[in-house]
């Protein structure tokens, strides 16, 4: 029986905390009661009076030429509004599909009914093309060919030109990075001791429970998608350049409850605004909801990226890195989406802003197979590198007999480290205060030596690192509008979304804190409409509480600075500089006046932030694990996340960050993937593909929270619901390294595969 | 997506009623009481009746008895139920199974008739039956038969059930008091399907000592649940011992068929099965009061 204990230990300089009233402070998150009622209304709750319901006939194949399709049958059924082609479809769809669940003809109904019957109905002739599925192979000559050229533009964000410097990446390539910082093959001569080693990733789905649904409408010649998307304005973009329509001509507008995304309602997909745009388009304009099963969810929306990484690296006796050669192939899939792009410059990044490589050489390569489209996922591509690099960073300590947490202390990058990469330095790293915080506790709470003979204890850590917002790509900036009413409610109007991540609490608190107004009179809503939010973000890349945090400080402070600009008229004399709002009056100088005789109308004040900084926000993960040596099964027994975060603006849901990335975590090192045999999935339904629950939960749980004081973010706060991620699922490999003697360098490492490692070290199995 | 025809549902609050609509419908009809085994080979098109006759409305389909005898369960009566049942708290070989069905929530509604009609050779619940030596009653309009779970389980997914019967109770023999049972899997996540499951049954000598009776069964290694007869005669009249245990498992890989699938290789299977028969074997003579 698992008895979750969850502990949280905030280090925090109390100091400053006492002097904040709602920020720092653990306050309940605001949109709960809407939420476990069961009142929240999601996208997939929404039905317009006469949506038609939408149905995508897909490819059992995973690679073909479609000779015909006939849908004259669907079209003559009573109730379809609207049956079409692959080629019919508004876009850039040609006669072929790519991967299995590519779109080959979709109906539009008034009931969902009628709607899978007239699918049924359709018929088609597809004649199979060879396929391709291993992205190693597929860049080389000679197999097939998923598109005809290199970088094919599908309107995808992040697409730019590029020079392929390797002779043997011929066809098949969505994106290519290769970087040299010093002279690799110096370092190499340098060092005593080199490993080099292969490390795989899984396919990982993050199983939304709210799986995607759009309802599209025209309204004239625009184009009006109502649902979660979590960069809305981006992808608005990337839907206009997909259908080949101008931007302004396509709006997407946000439910009133936004859905869960960990990524994966970051961009657009291919088989699903498109197509509910075209059926809508077909039925003369009128609202097409287009609603994903769970297999679709799992065939036609995307996975993270499998990746294969191989690591060299050279030490020298004493544990200082010299050099590392990063090789990583990328599994793109059938289609662009401008993640591959993401999975690589993170890929690239990241060992430079966690540890000091003097000579450095990477070269990333994403590929397009036949195989299920990858995508976003918490810790794009962080995490793919985190595990990489930190099983290896284990793996080489041990085998050079270096502690494995002092070979990481003596090589961490430092405050005012300047990256060799982007030329910014690190302004903030608690790193060091991780991994000692982190361990101390780790010690507290281990199990320790198991007493039973068949089961193998051991335990592992890993650091690991992801940054907080878009700095040092592009100046990253937000804005927040407050609206003051004469009652003294506040409306808090941001461009970031609140997936449950908590954004919404966290702008309440810092509305509260800058304008003394209470929370239950703070109400936070979003940017409705890309006519609204554009130019900005969204909620991606762990930018919320960071740059939009910085806004609705801003915004707080703008209000008051107003509100003193008036009262200064009306009260020469008085001091203000105590001046907050307190239910509806203003209270200054001891005394209350109600914001009734201040105020006429509502005050609007804005708050703008920008940001050429994207701070690396770290963690030091530590976990013990028990192995049973004759099943093969791994029990988590204790854990500790010791996660710089900058500043907790609300621990609690820090904590629950936290929490929530281990068991993504989990599932990543242990237990999940889809699987493929030629590109088609094994397991696209829960009953297969395995999602953990609380009884996969390490036993006993720690979250420190460290607290490096980011000097660019809003009370000190960085990101944490991606950075959480990378440090996981290696801290869990490596204390199975630790437990058994053995290295799995393919995750998931599942029950079975240690099993039968350890019956073949015993001899008892060929 | 799938395409129901489902057309009428009928939710009668007595046996006879139930029996008669089986024995007079033109429909195709499929018999459902939980409908956590059925609504997903609904949903995945593997079934499309025309009717669902509701049974979980009947009383006398639900709930524990005792006799003088043995113990007779209702086909409607839940895992959760039975979980609580204090009649089966002195059958551990039951509770070790009811505990790690899936989860909570599916057992709440799932039903031990249902899952004995599906005939899935991944059930958690059959291995234990049938160490228990269970006997299924079988009820029409016009008649009643009562078979063993090992004939009425014959064939992949199929169950000895005719059109018009239903599944009315299992039974099985009270245990006595030198007997100990457990259960033992292997999932890959806690309340999955057993990648492979184990069930043992032993009755000891008035020493405790010996081994005077032993049943094995197990799932998820062949086409039914499957009792591990080589194992059951290589252990029955030994004396207890953790290597006659050991030996014995060795034995298991005779009687069992498993295929390589998602849930692992036929090799790890096979591997499997020994270790949880022994882990098994060893559970159930502890609680039969045996020394190891």
């Amino acid at each position: 029986m698992t008895h979750l204990e969850n502990n949280i230990n905030i280090s925090v300089n109390e100091s400053k905390r006492s002097t904040l009233d709602s920020v720092g402070k653990s306050i309940t998150k605001v949109d709960v009661d809407e939420k476990l009622t069961g009142q929240a209304k999601y996208g997939s709750d929404i039905l317009p009076i006469g949506s038609l319901h939408a149905v995508v006939v897909r490819s059992k194949h995973v690679h073909a030429i479609i000779n015909s399709v006939d849908v004259s049958v669907a079209n003559s059924m009573p109730g379809v509004k609207a049956a079409i082609t692959r080629e019919e479809l508004l876009g850039q769809f040609d006669n072929r599909v790519r991967y299995y669940g590519d779109v080959i003809a979709a109906v539009a109904a008034t009931t969902s009914e009628i709607a899978i019957e007239a699918a049924e109905s359709i018929t088609y002739v597809l004649e199979s093309l060879p396929s391709i599925h291993d992205p190693k192979k597929s860049v080389r000559d000679g197999h097939p060919k998923v598109h005809t050229v290199n970088n094919p533009d599908f309107g995808q964000h992040g697409r730019h030109e590029f020079k392929i410097e390797n002779p043997e990446y011929v066809q098949n390539v969505d994106d290519y990075h290769h970087v040299h910082i010093g002279d690799v093959e110096k370092g190499f001569l340098e060092s005593d001791f080199i490993l080099e080693q292969e490390y795989i990733s899984p396919r990982v789905n993050p199983c939304n429970l709210d799986t995607h649904c759009t309802i599209a409408e025209w309204d004239g010649d625009t184009v009006v998608f109502t649902e979660t998307l979590g960069a809305p304005s981006r992808s608005r973009d990337e839907i206009a350049d997909l259908l080949g329509m101008s931007r302004e001509k396509v709006r997407v507008v946000l439910p009133p409850v936004i859905s869960s995304s960990f990524g994966a309602r970051s961009v657009p997909q291919l088989s699903f605004e498109p197509v509910a745009a075209t059926l809508s388009h077909v039925a003369g304009g009128v609202p097409v909801k287009l609603w994903f099963d769970r297999e679709e969810e799992f065939t036609s929306t995307d996975h993270r990226h499998q990746t294969f990484y191989n690591i060299k690296m050279g030490i020298t006796s004493s544990g200082i890195i010299t050099a590392a050669k990063i090789d990583l192939i990328a599994d793109t899939g059938a289609y662009p989406n401008g993640v591959g792009h993401i999975v690589l410059s993170n890929g690239l990044n990241r060992p430079l802003e966690i540890y000091k490589i003097p000579h450095y050489e990477f070269e990333g390569v994403s590929v397009f197979t036949n195989n299920l489209i990858a995508g976003e996922f918490r810790g794009i591509g962080s995490t793919q590198l985190g595990y990489a690099l930190e099983c290896h960073m284990d793996e080489l300590a041990r085998q050079a007999n270096i502690d494995p947490i002092h070979f990481r202390l003596i090589n961490f990058v430092e405050e005012g480290y300047e990256r060799p990469n982007t030329g910014r330095p690190i302004e903030s790293c608690g790193l060091v205060e991780c991994v000692e915080r982190g361990l101390s506790t780790f010690k507290k709470i281990q199990s320790g030596p198991s007493t039973n003979p068949e089961k193998l204890r051991g335990w592992g850590m890993a650091a690991g690192t992801h940054t907080t917002g878009l700095g040092a790509v592009d100046k990253d900036s937000s804005e927040a509008k407050f609206i003051l009413s004469v009652d003294g409610s506040l409306l808090v109007e941001v461009e970031v979304l609140d997936h449950g991540q908590g954004t919404d609490t966290v702008m309440t608190q810092i509305a509260s804190e800058e304008t003394g107004i209470s929370i239950s009179k703070i109400n936070v809503c979003h940017y409705a409409d890309t006519d609204s939010a554009d130019a900005y973000l969204g909620s991606v890349a762990s930018r919320s509480t960071y740059i939009t945090g910085l806004a609705v400080q801003k915004a707080g402070i703008n209000l008051i600075s107003t509100l003193k600009d008036i009262l200064d008229k009306l009260y020469p004399e008085t001091s203000l500089n105590d001046l907050s709002i307190i239910s509806d009056c203003v209270s200054f100088g001891g005394q209350n006046v109600p914001l009734s005789e201040i105020l006429e109308e509502q005050l609007i004040s804005i708050g703008f932030a920008e940001s050429e900084l994207n701070p690396p926000a770290y963690g030091a993960h530590f976990a013990e694990v028990e192995v049973d040596s004759l099943t093969g099964h791994v029990d988590i027994l204790s854990y500790v996340a010791a996660q710089d975060v900058g500043f907790a603006i609300n621990p609690k849901m820090v904590e629950g960050q936290l929490e929530g990335a281990i068991s993504q975590g989990i599932e990543f090192a242990l237990r999940s993937e889809v699987k493929l045999d030629h590109g088609i999935p094994l397991n696209p339904n829960l009953a297969d593909y395995s999602v953990i629950s609380a009884w996969e939960m390490p036993n006993v749980l720690v979250c420190e929270i460290i607290e490096s004081n980011e000097k660019s973010g809003p009370y000190g706060a960085k990101g944490i619901g991606t950075p959480a991620m990378p440090p996981i699922a290696p801290a869990i490999l490596n204390a199975i390294r630790d437990a058994t003697g053995i290295r799995f360098n393919k995750a998931p490492v599942e029950s079975e595969h240690i099993a039968m490692e350890l019956l073949k070290q015993k001899g008892g199995i060929s | 997506m799938s395409h129901y025809n489902l057309q009428s549902y009928h939710s009668p609050s007595d046996l006879k009623s139930a029996l008669q609509l089986l024995n007079n419908t033109e429909e195709s009809i499929k018999i459902v009481a939980g409908g956590q085994s059925v609504m997903l080979l609904l949903r995945q098109g593997f079934l499309s009746p025309d009717a669902f006759l509701d049974v979980s409305c009947i009383p006398e389909l639900s709930g524990v008895s005792l006799d003088k005898n043995k113990i007779s369960i209702g086909a409607a009566t839940t895992y959760s139920s039975l979980e609580l049942s204090k009649e089966l708290q002195s059958y551990s070989i039951l509770l070790d199974a009811l505990h790690v069905i899936a989860d909570p929530q599916i057992r709440n509604l799932g039903t031990i008739g249902g899952a004995l009609g599906h005939a899935d050779p991944s059930l958690d619940i059959v291995p234990p039956l049938l160490c228990l030596d269970s006997k299924i009653t079988l009820k029409s309009l016009n008649n009643t038969r009562t078979i063993s779970l090992l004939d009425f389980h014959k064939e992949y997914m199929t169950a000895d059930l005719s059109k018009d019967e239903l599944i009315h109770s299992i039974t099985f023999d009270h245990v006595t008091k030198n007997q100990g049972g457990a259960y033992e899997k292997v999932s890959n996540v806690e309340g999955g399907w057993p990648t492979v499951g184990v069930a043992a049954q032993v009755e000891l000598n008035s020493e405790s000592d010996v081994l005077l009776n032993v049943k094995i069964a197990l799932a998820a290694v062949g086409d039914t649940a499957i009792r591990s007869n080589s194992m059951e005669k290589n252990l029955i009249g030994s004396e207890i011992s953790i290597d006659s245990i050991k030996e014995a498992s060795e034995l298991v890989s005779q009687d069992i068929d498993p295929i390589d699938d998602l849930s692992g290789s036929a090799k790890y299977k096979s591997h499997l099965a020994g270790v949880l028969s022994q882990r098994a074997l060893r559970k159930a003579i502890q609680r039969a009061g045996g020394n190891l």
